[in-house]
C-alpha cells in the first residue's frame, strides 16, 4: 500500500537510511582493502627506515623544536560572526620581515617595567592619538590638512636625531602663527624628505595642550633607538605604529600595561612579546577568540633516543605486517592507525595525496571487521570451530559447515564499507570541480602539457619517452585531440563518479576510474598514490566478486570430501581441523 | 552471472564456540587497570626510565583492557570499563607524553560514549549513528569547500564550521584535505638548492706570493674553506626505493618551502613597497654584479617577490638549515676518495621552480621574431632555445636567505632576501646563460653534472 501522509513518507525515508547504512553485510570487500593497505601500508613505512632519523629524529628536517611549536602554540582566530571584520584588527599586526619584526620586538622590550613609566613613555601615542590612523584629539574639526600637518610633526621630530633639528621644530610649533593651510602642503612635504626643515606654521589650539603634546614627545622620543645608524630603526617603528590598527594599538598598549598589585609583569610581558615575535599576532587576540595548538599526536614528539626509535619503527612495522595478515586484526588496526598517524603528524612537510588516502582508509578499516576472512584470525576461528565440531560429533555439522563456507556477515563491515564508498564520492567530486576553476583545464592542452611533460614526476628523465612524447605530440591537431580526450575522459570520471557509481553503470564507472588511475600512476609517476586511490575504488567490488575471483566459484555438494574422525583420537582431530580450516575451496566438509 | 550473497542466518563464531565467561573478560581489564593505577603511582618517582616503563605499563593496560573488549564487544559494561581504563591512562602516562594522554582520552570518551549507547534501545543506537554520520560527512565537505578561489574567501559559514568546530577533529583525524589536486592549474614543481660553506680540518692553502699559510690571530693555520651546492631532490640519488617513495618525500619537502603569504590584512603594504624600493635600488651593484629585476616580461615585482608564509619562514627555513648543518658536518668522502672532517659554518637556501619547457621549445621550433622581443610583455613565456625541459634558464631561484649552523637568519635586511635571482639567456650569445644565483652565492652550481 502506497504510503501518503508525511509521517509514512518520513518513515520509509528513515527506512532507507537505516537500510543504507546498516545492516549485515559480506566482509570480504574490506577484507580485502585491509591486505591490500595493509601491504602498501607497510611498505610506505618500511621505505621510512631510509630516513628515519631524517624524517622523524630530534634534529630532522622538521625538527622537533619546530613541531612541538606548532603543535603547542599555533594561532588560530575564529572568524567573526559580525560584519565590521574587527576581529581581524584587533591583534598587532607584525611586519613580515625578520629583521623589522626584531626591531619592533626589541623596543617592545626595551619599555620600563613599572607602569608609571610605561604611561610616561607612551602617552603620545596612548593619550594624545599621534601616530594614529585616526586624527589627534587636540584637533576639534576634522580637516584632511591636520593629517598632513600631524604626519610631518612625526617625521621631521621623531625620525630626526638631532637634537636641534627637534627643539626648532618644537619652537616653531610654539609659533601660532595662523596661515592658510593650503600654502603649508609644499612645506609638509619637504618634510617628508630626510633632513627636512623644522616646521613651521602648524596650528594649534591652545598653550597648555600643545605643552602637554610636546613632553609627551620628548617622552615617546626617548624611547627610541638614537645611534648614528638607527634611522632605518626608528622609521621602522614609526611605520609600525602608524599602520596598525586603532583596536590593536590600543591591545598593545593594555598589555604594556598591564599590572599586578600595580606591578608591571615582566615575565608575562616578555611571554607575549615571543610569541609576538615569533607568530606575529598579539596571543591575547587569539585567547579572545580563537585556539592555541593543534591536537595532534605522535610518539615520536617523546621518543628520540635513536635506539629507541629503531626499536619502536621495528614495532610499528611488525604491527602493521600483523595488520596486513589480519592477525589480532580488532586491535591491530587501531595500532596500525596510531602509529601510521604518528609518522604522518610528526613531520606533515614529507606528506602528499597519498598519505591522506591510506589515512582515509585506516580509519574505515578500524571500523570494519575487516579481519573477519582472508585473514590470519579467520583462519585461527575456522581451526577452532572445526575442532569444536569434530570434538563433538567426529564429523563437521551443518552450522559449522555453514560457517566454514561462507565469509562472515557484518554490521560494522557495511557500515565502514558505506562511510568509505561516500568519503570516496566527496573526493572525486572535489578533485573533479576544483579543476573546473582552473584556466589550463578548461585549455586541456596546457594541463596536459603541464601534467606529462613536468621534469619532477613524470618519466621525461628517459630519452625513449622524449622522443616518444615529441613524436606523438609533433602534431598538433592530434596533441589537441589527445588532450580534449584525456582532460574530458578525467573531468567526466572524477565529476560524475558520485552520482553513477549509485546505479547499474558502477562496473563501467568504477573501470574508468581504474584507467584514469593506472593513466596518474604510469604518466604522472604517482604510484603509491593510485594504489591507494584503486584501493579505495575497490570498495564499490561486491564481495562475492573478489571470492569468486580468488577461489572459484562454490562447489557443489557432489564435489565435497566428507571427513569424519574419532572425536576421541585428539591428534587425528586437530589434524582433520587444521586440514579443513586451511581448505579455501572448501571441498572438505 | 551473480552469485547470490550469503544467507544472514550463517552462524557467527560466538554461537559456535562457547564465550569467554564475562567475569574473565572483566578480571582481563581489571588487570589492565591495574597496571595503569601502578604507572601513575610510579609517576611520584622523577626519573627517565621510570617514565619509560610507566608508558609500558600503559600500553600493555590498555592493550588488556582492548583485548577484552573483543572478546565480549557486546557488553556495554565492558566497553564503559575499558574507558575507563584508557581515561586513568591519563595519569598513568608522563606528563612529557603530552601528545599521548590526548590520545588516551579520545579513546576513553569514545569508548565510554559506545558503552552508553549500547544501553540505550536499538532506535537510538540509530539515531546516534546517523548524527555521527552527518558531523563526519559535514566535516569533510567544509574541508572541500573551505579554500578560497580566486583570491575570493571560501564560503562563510564553511569557514565558521571549520575553524570553530571541525578544526581539532581535522588536525586529530588528519581528515582536512580538500581533495583539489592538481586544482586549479597544475603547476611547476620546485627545487632546494642549499649552498653549504664550512671548514676543512686541512690548512688552507698557501698564499702563492709568499708561500706562507695564513695564520689566525692565535697562530693557528686558518682552515681550509669548501663550498658545495645540494639540489633536493636528485631523482638519481633520492630514487631508492622501486616506487620512488624516497624521492616524492623529498619532493614534498621542497613544496612546502614556497608556499607564499596571501594578500590580505596581515599583508602590510608599505613594507612589501620598502622591499621593492630596496630591491630596485639595488638592482645594479649587489657586490659589484647587476643582478636584473624583471627577468620575463610578464614578471610583475610581485611575482618576482614571494615571501614564503610566516609560519614557513620562522620555523620551517630555520629547522632545514639546522638540519643541514647536522647532516653535512662531519667527515665527508671527496669525490677523489679522499675523506675530510667538515664543519658547516652557513647554509644559502634557494626555493628553485622548475618550469615546464613550452611545447613550441620542447619540438624545437624556432622562436618568432616577435617571441625573441619578448620584452614588449605581450607574451606569457618567454622561449629558452633549447629543447632540453632541464635548462638551467627554466629554474627559477628565489633567494631565501642564508642561515647559521643554528638557524638565525645572519642578514635578515639582505635586499634580495625572498627575491627572485634569475638565470638567464646570455643576451650576447643565446647558446650561453647567466646564472644571477651562483654569481649572488658566490660559488657556480654544477650544472653540468646535475641530475
Amino acid at each position: 500500500m502506497k504510503t501518503t501522509t508525511l509521517r509514512g513518507v518520513m518513515g520509509q525515508a528513515w527506512q532507507r537510511w537505516c537500510q543504507f547504512w546498516v545492516k549485515p553485510g559480506d566482509t570480504t570487500t574490506m577484507a580485502m582493502l585491509r591486505i591490500i593497505t595493509g601491504a602498501l601500508c607497510f611498505y610506505v613505512h618500511l621505505i621510512y627506515s631510509f630516513d628515519l632519523f631524517s624524517f622523524f629524529g630530534k634534529d630532522a628536517w622538521y625538527d622537533l623544536q619546530t613541531a612541538n611549536r606548532v603543535r603547542l602554540e599555533e594561532p588560530n582566530r575564529y572568524p567573526s560572526f559580525d560584519w565590521d571584520h574587527q576581529h581581524l584588527y584587533d591583534s598587532t599586526v607584525m611586519p613580515e620581515s625578520t629583521a623589522m619584526r626584531k626591531i619592533i620586538v626589541n623596543w617592545l622590550r626595551g619599555m620600563p617595567s613599572d607602569v608609571e613609566g610605561i604611561k610616561n613613555k607612551l602617552r603620545l601615542i596612548d593619550t594624545e592619538g599621534i601616530l594614529n590612523r585616526d586624527l589627534p584629539p587636540v584637533y576639534p574639526n576634522t580637516n584632511v590638512m591636520y593629517r598632513f600637518e600631524w604626519f610631518a610633526v612625526e617625521h621631521a621630530l621623531i625620525l630626526s636625531p638631532d637634537a636641534k633639528l627637534r627643539a626648532d621644530a618644537i619652537e616653531a610649533i610654539r609659533d601660532k602663527t595662523k596661515r592658510d593651510r593650503r600654502e603649508a602642503i609644499p612645506e609638509v612635504f619637504d618634510l617628508l624628505q630626510p633632513n627636512a626643515a623644522p616646521l613651521k606654521g602648524i596650528i594649534t589650539p591652545n598653550q597648555e595642550s600643545m605643552d602637554r603634546f610636546l613632553t609627551s614627545l620628548e617622552a615617546f622620543h626617548s624611547t627610541l633607538p638614537l645611534g648614528p645608524d638607527d634611522e632605518k630603526a626608528r622609521r621602522y617603528i614609526v611605520t609600525f605604529l602608524q599602520e596598525q590598527p586603532t583596536v590593536a594599538k590600543n591591545n598593545l598598549l593594555i598589555l604594556l600595561r598591564e599590572t599586578r598589585d600595580g606591578q608591571a609583569l615582566s615575565s608575562e610581558r616578555e611571554a607575549e612579546m615571543n610569541y609576538l615575535e615569533y607568530w606575529g599576532v598579539d596571543r591575547r587576540s587569539i585567547k579572545n577568540g580563537g585556539r592555541f595548538g593543534n591536537p595532534i599526536f605522535s610518539f615520536w614528539f617523546h621518543v628520540t633516543d635513536p635506539a629507541q626509535m629503531v626499536a619502536l619503527h621495528v614495532g610499528v612495522l611488525v604491527v602493521m605486517l600483523m595488520f596486513t595478515l589480519g592477525l589480532f586484526t580488532r586491535v591491530t588496526s587501531v595500532l596500525t592507525w596510531l602509529a601510521a598517524v604518528s609518522y604522518i603528524h610528526r613531520n606533515p612537510q614529507i606528506l602528499f595525496g597519498q598519505d591522506t588516502m591510506m589515512n582515509i582508509l585506516l580509519i574505515y578499516l578500524m571500523i570494519a571487521r575487516c579481519g573477519a576472512t582472508l585473514s590470519l584470525d579467520r583462519l585461527i576461528d575456522r581451526y577452532r570451530v572445526a575442532k569444536a565440531s569434530l570434538k563433538r560429533s567426529g564429523q563437521i555439522d551443518a552450522p559449522t559447515a555453514a560457517f566454514l563456507n561462507h565469509a562472515p556477515l557484518s554490521v560494522s563491515s557495511h557500515f565502514a564499507n558505506r562511510m568509505l564508498q561516500v568519503h570516496f564520492c566527496f573526493i572525486y567530486m572535489a578533485s573533479g570541480l576544483s579543476k573546473l576553476k582552473g584556466g589550463t583545464w578548461w585549455s586541456t592542452t596546457e594541463a596536459m602539457w603541464m601534467t606529462l611533460i613536468n621534469p619532477e614526476f613524470t618519466m621525461i628523465h628517459f630519452e625513449w619517452y622524449r622522443e616518444l612524447a615529441r613524436w606523438a605530440f609533433s602534431s598538433r591537431p592530434f596533441f589537441g585531440l589527445f588532450a580534449a580526450i584525456g582532460v574530458g575522459y578525467t573531468l567526466f570520471v572524477e565529476i560524475s563518479l558520485p552520482y553513477l557509481v549509485w546505479t547499474r553503470l558502477r562496473p563501467w564507472i568504477v573501470i574508468l576510474g581504474f584507467g584514469l588511475h593506472l593513466g596518474i600512476g604510469v604518466f604522472m609517476g604517482l604510484l603509491v598514490f593510485s594504489l591507494f586511490m584503486m584501493t579505495m575504488l575497490a570498495s564499490y567490488i561486491p564481495g562475492w566478486a573478489i571470492r569468486e575471483f580468488l577461489f572459484g566459484k562454490p562447489l557443489s555438494e557432489a564435489d565435497k570430501v566428507k571427513k569424519t574422525v574419532d572425536p576421541k583420537n585428539e591428534l587425528a582431530v586437530k589434524k582433520t581441523a587444521w586440514a579443513v580450516a586451511m581448505d579455501r575451496t572448501g571441498k572438505l566438509s | 552471472m551473480s552469485l547470490p550473497a550469503p544467507s544472514n542466518k550463517i552462524p557467527t563464531r560466538d554461537e559456535l564456540l562457547p564465550p569467554l565467561p564475562l567475569h574473565q573478560v572483566f578480571q582481563l581489564i581489571a588487570v589492565g587497570a591495574g597496571l595503569v593505577v601502578v604507572s601513575a603511582l610510579l609517576g611520584f618517582v622523577a626519573n627517565p626510565i621510570v617514565d619509560s616503563l610507566r608508558v609500558f605499563l600503559c600500553f600493555v593496560g590498555i592493550l588488556a583492557a582492548a583485548v577484552g573488549l573483543i572478546w565480549r564487544p557486546n557488553e556495554a559494561k565492558l566497553w564503559l570499563a575499558a574507558g575507563g581504563v584508557s581515561l586513568l591512562a591519563f595519569l598513568g602516562l608522563p606528563a612529557e607524553w603530552d601528545s599521548y594522554r590526548l590520545v588516551v582520552v579520545v579513546l576513553g570518551a569514545v569508548a565510554i560514549v559506545a558503552g552508553v549507547v549500547q544501553l540505550t534501545p536499538l532506535k537510538y543506537h540509530l539515531m546516534v549513528l546517523t548524527v555521527g554520520i552527518l558531523v563526519h560527512f559535514g566535516a569533510i565537505l567544509a574541508a572541500t569547500t573551505w579554500p578560497s578561489t580566486h583570491g575570493s574567501p571560501g564560503p562563510y559559514i564553511t569557514d565558521q564550521f571549520a575553524m570553530r568546530l571541525y578544526l581539532p577533529y581535522y588536525r586529530f583525524m588528519y581528515l582536512g584535505n580538500a581533495y583539489h589536486f592538481y586544482s586549479p592549474n597544475p603547476g611547476p614543481a620546485s627545487h632546494l638548492f642549499v649552498l653549504v660553506e664550512g671548514e676543512t680540518d686541512e690548512p688552507a692553502d698557501p698564499d702563492p706570493k709568499t708561500g706562507i699559510v695564513p695564520l689566525t690571530t692565535d697562530g693557528t693555520p686558518i682552515k681550509k674553506r669548501r663550498s658545495e651546492w645540494i639540489d633536493i631532490p636528485k631523482r638519481n640519488s633520492h630514487f631508492r626505493d622501486p616506487l620512488g617513495m624516497t624521492y616524492y618525500r623529498r619532493l614534498s619537502i621542497t613544496e612546502l618551502v614556497s608556499y607564499s603569504t596571501p594578500g590580505g590584512v596581515n599583508s602590510m603594504q608599505w613594507e612589501r613597497n620598502l622591499a621593492i624600493l630596496n630591491r630596485r635600488n639595488n638592482e645594479l651593484g649587489i657586490a659589484g654584479t647587476r643582478i636584473p629585476g624583471a627577468v620575463r616580461p610578464f614578471d610583475m615585482d610581485m611575482t618576482q617577490y614571494r615571501v614564503p608564509r610566516l609560519d614557513i619562514r620562522r620555523g620551517l627555513h630555520p629547522s632545514y638549515a639546522r638540519h643541514i648543518a647536522i647532516e653535512f658536518s662531519g667527515p665527508r668522502k671527496l669525490a677523489d676518495g679522499k675523506v675530510i672532517e667538515f664543519s658547516v659554518k652557513s647554509i644559502k637556501l634557494f626555493q628553485v621552480e622548475h618550469s615546464v619547457i613550452s611545447p613550441q621549445d620542447f619540438l624545437g621550433y624556432k622562436p618568432t621574431e616577435q617571441e625573441k622581443n619578448a620584452a614588449n610583455g605581450t607574451l606569457r613565456l618567454t622561449r629558452i632555445e633549447s629543447s632540453d625541459p632541464n635548462v638551467p634558464t627554466l629554474y627559477m631561484p628565489f633567494y631565501l636567505g642564508e642561515f647559521d649552523t643554528t638557524g638565525q637568519l645572519t642578514k635578515p635586511d639582505d635586499p634580495l632576501l625572498y627575491w627572485m635571482v634569475p638565470i638567464i639567456r646570455d643576451p650576447q650569445d643565446p647558446r650561453k646563460y647567466i646564472d644571477y644565483m651562483s654569481q649572488y652565492a658566490g660559488f657556480e652550481f654544477p650544472w653540468k653534472t646535475k641530475e
